[in-house]
């Protein structure tokens, strides 16, 4: 009897464990529609201020008037949660960190290409107000916080150390998150921090730091945010992908037009003070466009410091990146002119 | 009589169940971006094993740092939650006095700590043994309370009258009989401690050396695979130390 009750029991947990993983399984994602125009899904990260022109054009409402139905699926905390929204096919597109896209498409996690740059530069590697370094070299023994392992900061750190002629061990990397560092850096447990604006700002403008070096002198032009969207999509709706475009770049002109009715959108969607906002975003450079030879050089860091394995970083740069973007980019930038 | 030995049935279960993850993963059903297959995973195991993420930071380094971590995060707290749990378990005032405050920070999440524990020890190895230490801190004491409590007035009472002093009686009648609570209480506290170690360390690790942390890490880097090793790790080690834990207080409650 006891016998038979523990088959019984073993063939009802087989079951429950077989629905369990059989419900894992169904989760794959869902094919997108195939013509129409379709509602496009769109994630951000929370109070970047990289990621105006994606405020931007919500608030302008540039999406909606170049013909894309755009919905905001996502606010994210951070990058690599937002390619996880795109692996779980839940974005057709988003304004994220090049970072975050290549380990992406390094690891196989989700597949997307880059349509646009959001933005070039706009990080800096702050110290500690009082600090003794005056030169690179004087790193040497200080501990540094970056926001995430293999990140654009990351590289940027990395590049500092390297132009000094100090090998990444010569310091104490900590990986914490940026919203954490200016405290940390007015409480002495770090030397100094790279990351994004408005952090370094934030820094300065609290008297706890001072900028050493801007991320326009550690790596000039280097991309920092990027459009990107899921190659799936921009396979199946290549012109619904070129009006994104379309509207991004324009949001790109929009604020370059309007730099004050910039700023207030930026303080609409990240609660940043004004004067911070217009601090920060002098030090981000807005649009452009992506050269795979900047992807490359990222890649080769990435590939020197052991954290992705990229055999071909040339081709693999030239796939990541949207087939003739560049070129639409500076097409519709002038669309966009006309039409603001 | 003897009890039978299940463990086969577990064990056959386990290889069962990672045979069907692997099986679904070969056929396609479960997408590697959602869940890596057992293979990658344990590849992953061994390429973290062997050179460490990042590399150079090895597995059992990252083993090392969290086990230390939770060691001190579990000394520090349990004394304590000990201690008030006598009190408030012998002395009903106290326990009154202190239940509601108790009642009220028992609930909250080790995570919801961080951003206040970063405020107070900043960033690195305090405010992470703090994170474990709340998480360790009220079951022990809890039990203690439970414990106290239920020991038999009767036997205190038998031991008044035959002359013994209220010291004693604590010492003597009521603290044995409180232990296999106390125990237990100690036992659900590391494996509690244990499970907020990964809130813990994402407060940042100075040494770069903790599991957790290494969780993160690989998260930043979107290795789902050395994701799951972690993970896994985690489980496993906190399995062992519970089934240590279960051995250790059978053996010190041998007396019973």
């Amino acid at each position: 009897m006891r016998a038979r009750a523990r088959v019984r029991n073993m063939v009802i947990l087989g079951l429950v464990l077989s629905l369990a993983v059989g419900g894992l399984a169904g989760c794959t994602p869902r094919a997108g529609p195939t013509s129409g125009s379709p509602v496009v899904r769109l994630g951000y990260l929370q109070a970047d201020l990289h990621q105006l022109p994606a405020m931007v054009a919500l608030e302008q409402g540039f999406f909606a008037q170049a013909g894309v139905d755009v919905k905001v699926a996502g606010v994210f905390a951070s990058g690599p949660e937002e390619m996880s929204a795109f692996a779980g096919g839940s974005l057709e597109v988003g304004y994220v960190g090049l970072a975050p896209v290549v380990t992406a498409a390094a690891h196989g996690t989700a597949d997307v290409v880059i349509l646009a740059l959001a933005n070039s530069e706009g990080s800096a590697l702050v110290l500690s107000r009082g600090s003794s370094v005056t030169k690179g070299g004087d790193l040497a023994g200080k501990t540094i916080a970056v926001p995430g392992l293999g990140n654009v900061q990351d590289v940027l750190l990395r590049k500092v150390l390297d132009q000094a002629g100090l090998r990444p061990q010569d310091v104490t990397t900590l990986v914490i998150k940026p919203p954490e560092m200016v405290s940390a850096l007015r409480n002495k447990q770090i030397d100094g921090f790279v990351a994004w604006e408005p952090f370094p700002t934030q820094a300065v403008e609290q008297g706890v730091g001072w900028v050493y070096m801007s991320s326009h002198d550690i790596w000039p032009d280097h991309p920092c945010c990027v459009v990107a969207v899921s190659r799936r999509f921009y396979q199946e709706h290549p012109d619904t992908a070129g009006k994104i475009l379309q509207a991004h770049v324009r949001a790109i002109n929009w604020i370059k037009d309007h730099p004050d009715q910039a700023i207030s959108i930026a303080r609409k969607y990240t609660g940043l003070p004004e004067t911070v906002i217009a601090a920060a975003m002098k030090n981000i450079k807005y649009g452009g466009d992506l050269r795979p030879n900047q992807v490359e050089e990222y890649i080769q860091v990435l590939n020197a410091a052991g954290l992705v394995n990229i055999s071909n970083p040339e081709a693999f740069s030239r796939g990541l990146i949207a087939e003739g973007s560049s070129l639409q980019n500076s097409d519709s930038r002038q669309k966009g002119n006309s039409q603001s | 009589m003897k009890r039978p030995t299940r463990w086969p049935y577990g064990l056959a279960m386990l290889v069962a169940a990672i045979s069907l993850w692997q099986a679904l993963s070969w056929t396609g059903m479960v997408a590697p971006a959602r869940l890596p297959s057992p293979i990658s995973v344990a590849e992953a195991f061994w390429e973290l094993w062997r050179q460490g993420l990042p590399p150079g930071y090895s597995l059992a380094g990252h083993l090392a740092g969290s086990l230390a971590r939770i060691g001190w995060g579990f000394i520090l707290a349990a004394p304590i939650a000990i201690i008030l749990g006598f009190t408030m378990g012998y002395f009903p005032l106290i326990r009154a006095l202190a239940n509601p405050i108790i009642e009220i920070l028992r609930p909250i999440p080790p995570l919801a700590w961080v951003p206040l524990s970063i405020l107070w020890f900043g960033i690195g190895n305090p405010s992470a043994v703090f994170i474990i230490g709340l998480g360790a801190f009220f079951p022990v004491l809890l039990n203690t309370v439970a414990g106290v409590e239920a020991s038999d007035p009767r036997l205190a009472d038998a031991a008044y009258t035959m002359g013994a002093s209220k010291w004693q009686v604590m010492v003597k009648v009521v603290f044995p009989q409180a232990l296999p609570s106390l125990f237990t209480g100690l036992r659900v506290g590391l494996d509690i401690a244990w499970m907020t170690l990964v809130a813990a360390e994402y407060t940042g690790i100075k040494s770069g050396y903790g599991l957790g942390y290494m969780i993160m890490l690989a998260r930043d880097l979107q290795r789902p695979d050395a994701i799951v090793a972690g993970m896994l790790v985690i489980g496993a080690i906190g399995y062992l130390m519970d089934w240590a834990a279960s051995l250790l207080i059978t053996y010190c409650l041998r007396w019973k």
